[in-house]
Protein backbone atom coordinates (compact mmCIF):
# COMPACT_ATOMS: atom_id res chain seq x y z
CA UNK A 1 0.00 0.00 0.00
CA UNK A 2 2.78 2.42 1.16
CA UNK A 3 5.02 1.21 -2.09
CA UNK A 4 1.65 2.87 -4.20
CA UNK A 5 1.59 5.78 -2.49
CA UNK A 6 4.66 6.56 -2.82
CA UNK A 7 4.35 6.03 -6.54
CA UNK A 8 1.95 7.95 -6.93
CA UNK A 9 3.84 11.02 -5.38
CA UNK A 10 6.60 10.07 -7.24
CA UNK A 11 4.56 10.36 -10.46
CA UNK A 12 3.46 13.79 -9.18
CA UNK A 13 5.72 16.69 -10.50
CA UNK A 14 5.91 14.33 -14.05
CA UNK A 15 2.09 14.52 -14.38
CA UNK A 16 2.34 18.21 -13.27
CA UNK A 17 5.05 19.24 -16.13
CA UNK A 18 2.62 16.54 -18.34
CA UNK A 19 -0.69 18.42 -17.21
CA UNK A 20 1.54 22.16 -17.99
CA UNK A 21 2.05 20.73 -21.15
CA UNK A 22 -1.40 19.94 -21.76
CA UNK A 23 -2.44 23.31 -20.52
CA UNK A 24 0.09 25.83 -22.65
CA UNK A 25 -0.58 23.32 -25.96
CA UNK A 26 -4.43 24.25 -25.10
CA UNK A 27 -3.71 27.98 -24.69
CA UNK A 28 -1.39 28.10 -28.41
CA UNK A 29 -4.03 26.48 -30.18
CA UNK A 30 -6.80 28.53 -28.98
CA UNK A 31 -4.86 31.43 -30.27
CA UNK A 32 -3.90 29.49 -33.32
CA UNK A 33 -7.88 29.09 -33.43
CA UNK A 34 -8.56 32.78 -32.55
CA UNK A 35 -6.19 34.22 -35.18
CA UNK A 36 -7.80 32.03 -37.66
CA UNK A 37 -10.93 33.24 -37.17
CA UNK A 38 -10.44 36.62 -36.94
CA UNK A 39 -8.53 36.10 -40.50
CA UNK A 40 -11.34 34.39 -41.67
CA UNK A 41 -13.41 37.43 -40.28
CA UNK A 42 -11.30 39.83 -42.47
CA UNK A 43 -11.50 37.77 -45.62
CA UNK A 44 -14.81 37.51 -45.26
CA UNK A 45 -15.53 41.53 -44.51
CA UNK A 46 -12.74 42.26 -47.46
CA UNK A 47 -14.48 39.94 -49.78
CA UNK A 48 -18.26 41.74 -48.84
CA UNK A 49 -16.62 45.26 -49.73
CA UNK A 50 -14.94 44.46 -52.93
CA UNK A 51 -18.73 42.84 -53.93
CA UNK A 52 -20.39 46.02 -52.41
CA UNK A 53 -17.84 48.13 -54.66
CA UNK A 54 -18.71 45.95 -57.57
CA UNK A 55 -22.45 46.44 -57.39
CA UNK A 56 -21.86 50.31 -56.72
CA UNK A 57 -19.97 50.20 -59.61
CA UNK A 58 -22.36 48.35 -61.93
CA UNK A 59 -25.34 50.43 -60.63
CA UNK A 60 -23.15 53.77 -61.15
CA UNK A 61 -21.30 53.21 -64.82
CA UNK A 62 -24.31 52.52 -66.80
CA UNK A 63 -25.72 55.63 -65.96
CA UNK A 64 -22.83 57.43 -66.56
CA UNK A 65 -22.14 55.85 -69.88
CA UNK A 66 -25.00 55.42 -71.40
CA UNK A 67 -28.34 56.93 -71.81
CA UNK A 68 -31.37 55.84 -70.01
CA UNK A 69 -34.12 57.10 -72.42
CA UNK A 70 -37.14 55.93 -70.47
CA UNK A 71 -35.82 58.19 -67.80
CA UNK A 72 -35.77 60.78 -70.37
CA UNK A 73 -39.46 60.18 -71.29
CA UNK A 74 -40.41 60.23 -67.79
CA UNK A 75 -39.46 63.56 -67.57
CA UNK A 76 -40.63 65.07 -70.74
CA UNK A 77 -44.03 62.92 -71.31
CA UNK A 78 -47.04 63.77 -70.03
CA UNK A 79 -50.61 61.80 -70.80
CA UNK A 80 -52.92 63.65 -72.62
CA UNK A 81 -55.47 65.79 -70.66
CA UNK A 82 -58.78 63.88 -71.60
CA UNK A 83 -62.06 65.97 -70.92
CA UNK A 84 -65.77 64.48 -71.33
CA UNK A 85 -66.66 64.32 -75.29
CA UNK A 86 -68.96 67.04 -76.19
CA UNK A 87 -69.94 65.40 -79.41
CA UNK A 88 -73.86 63.56 -79.93
CA UNK A 89 -71.98 60.05 -80.38
CA UNK A 90 -69.92 59.92 -76.76
CA UNK A 91 -66.37 58.92 -76.61
CA UNK A 92 -66.03 55.10 -75.70
CA UNK A 93 -63.80 56.69 -73.25
CA UNK A 94 -65.71 59.23 -71.63
CA UNK A 95 -66.80 55.64 -69.02
CA UNK A 96 -63.19 55.57 -67.59
CA UNK A 97 -62.32 59.27 -66.78
CA UNK A 98 -62.01 58.27 -63.43
CA UNK A 99 -59.49 55.29 -64.35
CA UNK A 100 -57.53 57.47 -66.58
CA UNK A 101 -57.35 60.26 -63.84
CA UNK A 102 -55.97 57.82 -62.08
CA UNK A 103 -53.28 56.59 -64.15
CA UNK A 104 -54.88 52.86 -64.56
CA UNK A 105 -53.75 52.70 -68.20
CA UNK A 106 -53.36 48.61 -68.39
CA UNK A 107 -57.02 48.33 -66.82
CA UNK A 108 -58.66 51.04 -69.45
CA UNK A 109 -56.87 49.73 -72.19
CA UNK A 110 -58.35 46.05 -71.72
CA UNK A 111 -61.61 47.34 -70.98
CA UNK A 112 -61.44 49.59 -74.10
CA UNK A 113 -60.01 46.02 -76.05
CA UNK A 114 -62.87 44.53 -74.36
CA UNK A 115 -65.72 46.58 -75.87
CA UNK A 116 -63.65 46.42 -79.82
CA UNK A 117 -63.93 42.76 -78.95
CA UNK A 118 -67.97 43.73 -78.62
CA UNK A 119 -68.28 45.56 -81.89
CA UNK A 120 -68.00 49.07 -80.72
CA UNK A 121 -66.34 51.17 -83.13
CA UNK A 122 -63.76 53.45 -81.63
CA UNK A 123 -64.17 57.36 -82.20
CA UNK A 124 -60.56 59.32 -83.16
CA UNK A 125 -60.33 60.34 -80.09
CA UNK A 126 -60.92 56.96 -78.40
CA UNK A 127 -58.11 55.94 -81.33
CA UNK A 128 -56.03 58.37 -79.82
CA UNK A 129 -56.07 57.93 -76.53
CA UNK A 130 -55.95 54.12 -76.70
CA UNK A 131 -52.64 54.74 -78.77
CA UNK A 132 -51.16 57.05 -75.72
CA UNK A 133 -52.28 54.10 -73.48
CA UNK A 134 -50.42 51.56 -75.39
CA UNK A 135 -47.54 54.10 -75.58
CA UNK A 136 -47.55 53.83 -71.29
CA UNK A 137 -47.96 50.10 -71.37
CA UNK A 138 -45.01 50.08 -73.11
CA UNK A 139 -46.58 48.08 -76.55
CA UNK A 140 -44.40 51.08 -78.67
CA UNK A 141 -45.13 48.36 -81.52
CA UNK A 142 -48.61 48.16 -81.06
CA UNK A 143 -49.04 51.91 -80.71
CA UNK A 144 -46.85 52.56 -83.82
CA UNK A 145 -48.93 50.55 -85.99
CA UNK A 146 -52.11 52.06 -84.83
CA UNK A 147 -50.69 55.42 -85.75
CA UNK A 148 -49.79 54.33 -89.00
CA UNK A 149 -52.58 52.58 -90.29
CA UNK A 150 -55.39 54.96 -88.76
CA UNK A 151 -56.68 57.21 -91.76
CA UNK A 152 -56.72 60.46 -88.94
CA UNK A 153 -58.56 63.20 -89.87
CA UNK A 154 -58.25 65.72 -86.93
CA UNK A 155 -55.92 68.42 -87.22
CA UNK A 156 -54.82 68.85 -83.70
CA UNK A 157 -54.78 65.07 -83.44
CA UNK A 158 -52.56 64.87 -86.17
CA UNK A 159 -50.21 66.94 -84.56
CA UNK A 160 -50.29 65.35 -80.75
CA UNK A 161 -49.49 62.22 -82.96
CA UNK A 162 -46.60 63.38 -84.66
CA UNK A 163 -45.45 64.43 -80.84
CA UNK A 164 -46.05 60.45 -80.32
CA UNK A 165 -44.63 58.91 -82.81
CA UNK A 166 -41.11 60.97 -81.88
CA UNK A 167 -41.63 59.79 -78.56
CA UNK A 168 -41.71 56.26 -79.39
CA UNK A 169 -39.27 56.31 -81.96
CA UNK A 170 -37.22 57.73 -79.22
CA UNK A 171 -38.15 54.78 -76.60
CA UNK A 172 -36.69 52.43 -79.61
CA UNK A 173 -33.45 54.24 -79.63
CA UNK A 174 -34.00 55.07 -83.13
CA UNK A 175 -31.35 57.19 -84.84
CA UNK A 176 -29.86 60.41 -83.63
CA UNK A 177 -30.68 61.87 -87.06
CA UNK A 178 -33.57 60.52 -87.71
CA UNK A 179 -34.89 61.66 -84.59
CA UNK A 180 -33.30 65.21 -85.65
CA UNK A 181 -35.71 64.81 -88.68
CA UNK A 182 -38.56 63.92 -86.57
CA UNK A 183 -38.09 66.88 -84.22
CA UNK A 184 -38.22 69.71 -86.99
CA UNK A 185 -41.67 68.25 -88.04
CA UNK A 186 -42.94 68.89 -84.70
CA UNK A 187 -45.53 71.19 -83.10
CA UNK A 188 -43.71 74.48 -81.98
CA UNK A 189 -45.18 73.05 -78.06
CA UNK A 190 -42.83 70.29 -78.21
CA UNK A 191 -39.91 71.35 -80.74
CA UNK A 192 -37.68 72.95 -77.43
CA UNK A 193 -38.74 69.32 -75.41
CA UNK A 194 -37.50 67.21 -78.31
CA UNK A 195 -34.55 69.52 -78.44
CA UNK A 196 -33.90 68.79 -74.80
CA UNK A 197 -34.43 65.45 -75.37
CA UNK A 198 -32.27 64.52 -78.32
CA UNK A 199 -29.45 66.50 -76.04
CA UNK A 200 -29.58 64.34 -73.31
CA UNK A 201 -28.77 61.55 -75.72
CA UNK A 202 -25.01 60.94 -74.70
CA UNK A 203 -22.70 59.30 -77.51
CA UNK B 1 11.14 41.17 -27.06
CA UNK B 2 14.66 39.59 -26.70
CA UNK B 3 15.71 36.00 -26.29
CA UNK B 4 17.01 36.57 -22.32
CA UNK B 5 13.25 38.65 -22.27
CA UNK B 6 11.63 35.52 -23.25
CA UNK B 7 13.49 33.00 -21.23
CA UNK B 8 13.06 34.74 -17.57
CA UNK B 9 9.52 35.71 -18.24
CA UNK B 10 8.92 31.77 -19.16
CA UNK B 11 10.70 31.16 -15.73
CA UNK B 12 8.78 33.33 -13.84
CA UNK B 13 4.59 33.46 -13.03
CA UNK B 14 1.75 32.18 -14.84
CA UNK B 15 0.86 36.02 -17.21
CA UNK B 16 4.25 36.79 -18.19
CA UNK B 17 4.68 33.20 -19.05
CA UNK B 18 2.02 32.67 -21.18
CA UNK B 19 2.73 36.15 -22.90
CA UNK B 20 6.76 35.14 -23.67
CA UNK B 21 4.89 31.48 -24.93
CA UNK B 22 2.63 33.56 -26.99
CA UNK B 23 5.22 35.78 -28.30
CA UNK B 24 7.55 32.77 -29.22
CA UNK B 25 4.92 30.93 -31.11
CA UNK B 26 3.92 33.79 -33.04
CA UNK B 27 7.43 35.61 -34.01
CA UNK B 28 8.77 34.56 -37.63
CA UNK B 29 12.24 35.17 -36.15
CA UNK B 30 11.58 31.62 -34.35
CA UNK B 31 8.49 30.31 -36.27
CA UNK B 32 9.64 30.76 -39.64
CA UNK B 33 13.53 28.70 -39.57
CA UNK B 34 11.58 25.61 -37.99
CA UNK B 35 8.94 25.42 -40.04
CA UNK B 36 11.35 25.55 -43.10
CA UNK B 37 13.68 23.26 -41.24
CA UNK B 38 10.52 20.66 -40.47
CA UNK B 39 9.33 21.52 -44.14
CA UNK B 40 12.58 20.37 -45.30
CA UNK B 41 12.44 17.26 -42.97
CA UNK B 42 9.50 15.55 -45.74
CA UNK B 43 7.09 16.86 -43.12
CA UNK B 44 4.01 18.13 -44.19
CA UNK B 45 2.42 21.74 -43.33
CA UNK B 46 -0.18 20.60 -41.40
CA UNK B 47 2.18 18.37 -39.19
CA UNK B 48 4.66 21.23 -39.40
CA UNK B 49 2.27 23.44 -37.75
CA UNK B 50 1.07 21.39 -35.08
CA UNK B 51 4.86 20.18 -33.78
CA UNK B 52 5.47 23.90 -34.07
CA UNK B 53 3.26 23.82 -31.14
CA UNK B 54 4.60 21.67 -29.24
CA UNK B 55 8.36 22.22 -29.91
CA UNK B 56 7.06 25.81 -28.36
CA UNK B 57 5.44 24.30 -25.30
CA UNK B 58 8.32 21.72 -24.94
CA UNK B 59 10.83 24.96 -25.06
CA UNK B 60 8.38 26.49 -22.18
CA UNK B 61 8.49 23.57 -19.84
CA UNK B 62 12.44 23.38 -20.41
CA UNK B 63 13.43 26.72 -19.57
CA UNK B 64 10.52 27.16 -16.64
CA UNK B 65 12.20 23.76 -15.04
CA UNK B 66 15.75 24.87 -15.67
CA UNK B 67 16.71 22.73 -18.00
CA UNK B 68 17.62 25.19 -20.27
CA UNK B 69 21.24 27.38 -19.47
CA UNK B 70 21.20 30.77 -21.99
CA UNK B 71 24.28 31.20 -24.05
CA UNK B 72 23.35 33.71 -26.88
CA UNK B 73 22.24 30.58 -28.70
CA UNK B 74 18.44 30.21 -28.06
CA UNK B 75 17.23 29.58 -31.78
CA UNK B 76 19.73 27.37 -32.14
CA UNK B 77 18.24 25.43 -28.57
CA UNK B 78 15.19 25.25 -30.30
CA UNK B 79 16.05 23.92 -33.50
CA UNK B 80 18.21 21.28 -31.91
CA UNK B 81 15.22 20.43 -30.06
CA UNK B 82 13.21 20.37 -32.93
CA UNK B 83 15.44 18.16 -34.67
CA UNK B 84 14.83 15.70 -31.52
CA UNK B 85 11.01 16.26 -31.76
CA UNK B 86 11.40 15.89 -35.21
CA UNK B 87 12.75 12.93 -35.24
CA UNK B 88 10.44 11.08 -32.69
CA UNK B 89 7.68 12.07 -34.89
CA UNK B 90 8.56 10.37 -37.71
CA UNK B 91 9.46 7.41 -35.72
CA UNK B 92 6.00 7.18 -33.95
CA UNK B 93 4.41 7.27 -37.16
CA UNK B 94 6.88 4.98 -38.67
CA UNK B 95 7.74 6.58 -41.78
CA UNK B 96 11.01 5.67 -43.26
CA UNK B 97 12.91 6.88 -45.62
CA UNK B 98 12.99 10.59 -43.86
CA UNK B 99 15.56 11.26 -41.62
CA UNK B 100 16.18 8.36 -38.52
CA UNK B 101 19.11 10.61 -36.78
CA UNK B 102 19.83 13.58 -35.50
CA UNK B 103 21.53 15.59 -38.10
CA UNK B 104 23.15 19.30 -38.05
CA UNK B 105 22.39 19.17 -34.53
CA UNK B 106 24.17 18.16 -31.09
CA UNK B 107 23.69 15.67 -28.44
CA UNK B 108 21.67 17.23 -25.61
CA UNK B 109 20.34 14.48 -22.78
CA UNK B 110 17.86 16.91 -21.21
CA UNK B 111 16.11 17.25 -24.57
CA UNK B 112 16.50 13.59 -25.26
CA UNK B 113 15.07 12.62 -22.62
CA UNK B 114 12.10 15.50 -22.64
CA UNK B 115 11.05 14.47 -26.40
CA UNK B 116 11.37 10.73 -26.24
CA UNK B 117 8.32 9.74 -25.69
CA UNK B 118 6.28 13.21 -26.49
CA UNK B 119 3.88 11.98 -28.58
CA UNK B 120 2.98 8.63 -27.03
CA UNK B 121 2.08 10.75 -23.52
CA UNK B 122 1.12 13.67 -24.96
CA UNK B 123 -2.12 11.22 -26.33
CA UNK B 124 -2.49 9.50 -23.25
CA UNK B 125 -2.33 12.55 -20.53
CA UNK B 126 -5.16 14.12 -23.14
CA UNK B 127 -7.16 10.68 -22.87
CA UNK B 128 -6.65 10.68 -19.43
CA UNK B 129 -7.83 14.41 -18.79
CA UNK B 130 -10.65 13.45 -21.11
CA UNK B 131 -12.03 11.56 -18.87
CA UNK B 132 -12.22 13.71 -16.13
CA UNK B 133 -15.44 15.05 -14.89
CA UNK B 134 -15.83 19.03 -14.98
CA UNK B 135 -14.43 21.44 -13.23
CA UNK B 136 -11.33 18.75 -12.71
CA UNK B 137 -9.40 19.41 -15.82
CA UNK B 138 -9.27 23.41 -16.06
CA UNK B 139 -8.38 23.14 -11.91
CA UNK B 140 -5.60 20.56 -12.81
CA UNK B 141 -4.09 22.80 -15.64
CA UNK B 142 -4.57 26.01 -13.93
CA UNK B 143 -2.58 24.16 -10.81
CA UNK B 144 0.01 23.12 -13.36
CA UNK B 145 0.03 26.30 -14.81
CA UNK B 146 1.39 27.73 -11.72
CA UNK B 147 -1.68 29.89 -10.38
CA UNK B 148 -2.73 29.89 -6.72
CA UNK B 149 -5.12 28.19 -5.10
CA UNK B 150 -6.72 31.78 -4.38
CA UNK B 151 -6.04 32.27 -8.45
CA UNK B 152 -7.62 28.72 -9.36
CA UNK B 153 -10.88 29.91 -6.91
CA UNK B 154 -11.10 33.19 -8.80
CA UNK B 155 -11.31 31.46 -12.53
CA UNK B 156 -13.04 28.71 -11.63
CA UNK B 157 -15.49 30.78 -9.19
CA UNK B 158 -15.50 28.12 -5.99
CA UNK B 159 -16.73 29.06 -2.65
CA UNK B 160 -13.23 29.02 -0.51
CA UNK B 161 -9.50 28.80 -0.70
CA UNK B 162 -9.50 25.30 1.16
CA UNK B 163 -12.60 24.07 -0.71
CA UNK B 164 -10.13 24.80 -4.30
CA UNK B 165 -7.57 23.04 -2.68
CA UNK B 166 -9.88 20.03 -1.58
CA UNK B 167 -11.29 20.20 -4.89
CA UNK B 168 -7.78 19.99 -6.49
CA UNK B 169 -6.13 17.20 -4.43
CA UNK B 170 -9.62 15.57 -5.29
CA UNK B 171 -9.31 15.45 -8.99
CA UNK B 172 -5.18 15.12 -8.69
CA UNK B 173 -5.94 12.12 -6.60
CA UNK B 174 -8.38 10.96 -9.10
CA UNK B 175 -6.07 11.39 -12.27
CA UNK B 176 -3.31 9.73 -10.50
CA UNK B 177 -5.53 6.65 -9.84
CA UNK B 178 -6.50 6.94 -13.29
CA UNK B 179 -3.28 6.66 -14.61
CA UNK B 180 -2.01 3.70 -11.72
CA UNK B 181 -4.78 1.50 -13.68
CA UNK B 182 -3.71 2.09 -16.30
CA UNK B 183 -0.21 -0.17 -16.52
CA UNK B 184 1.31 0.85 -19.72
CA UNK B 185 0.83 4.69 -19.22
CA UNK B 186 2.23 4.01 -15.54
CA UNK B 187 5.48 2.38 -17.18
CA UNK B 188 6.30 4.69 -19.49
CA UNK B 189 5.64 7.73 -16.91
CA UNK B 190 8.24 5.90 -14.61
CA UNK B 191 10.72 5.31 -17.65
CA UNK B 192 10.27 9.26 -18.53
CA UNK B 193 10.36 9.98 -15.27
CA UNK B 194 14.34 8.01 -14.71
CA UNK B 195 15.88 9.81 -18.00
CA UNK B 196 13.93 13.15 -17.79
CA UNK B 197 14.63 13.66 -14.50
Amino acid sequence: MNTHNTDKEDLEPIIKDLLYEASAREKLTSKKANRFSKNLLYTITSIAAVFLLLIAAFQIVPSLSSTNYNEIIAQHYEFPAVNKSRSNNPAVIDQYLPSLKSKNYKEVLSEIRKQEARGIKLSEQDQFIKAHLLFSTDLIDEAKLLIENQNWQDEYIIEELSWLSFLIDFKKKASKANLLEQQKMLPLKYKDKAASMLAEIKK
Amino acid sequence: MTDLQIINDLKSYPPLRDKALGFLFESPKYKTPILMFLRSRGMTKMDSEILWTDIVVKVGLLVKNGKYTHQDKFLAYIKNLANYMALNFFRDQKKKGHFDSIEDGFDDPAIEAATMHHQELKSLIDEQLSKLAEPCKPILLLWADGYSMIEIKEKIKLASESATRKRKHVCLKKLLSSIHSNQALCSLLKEYRNEYT
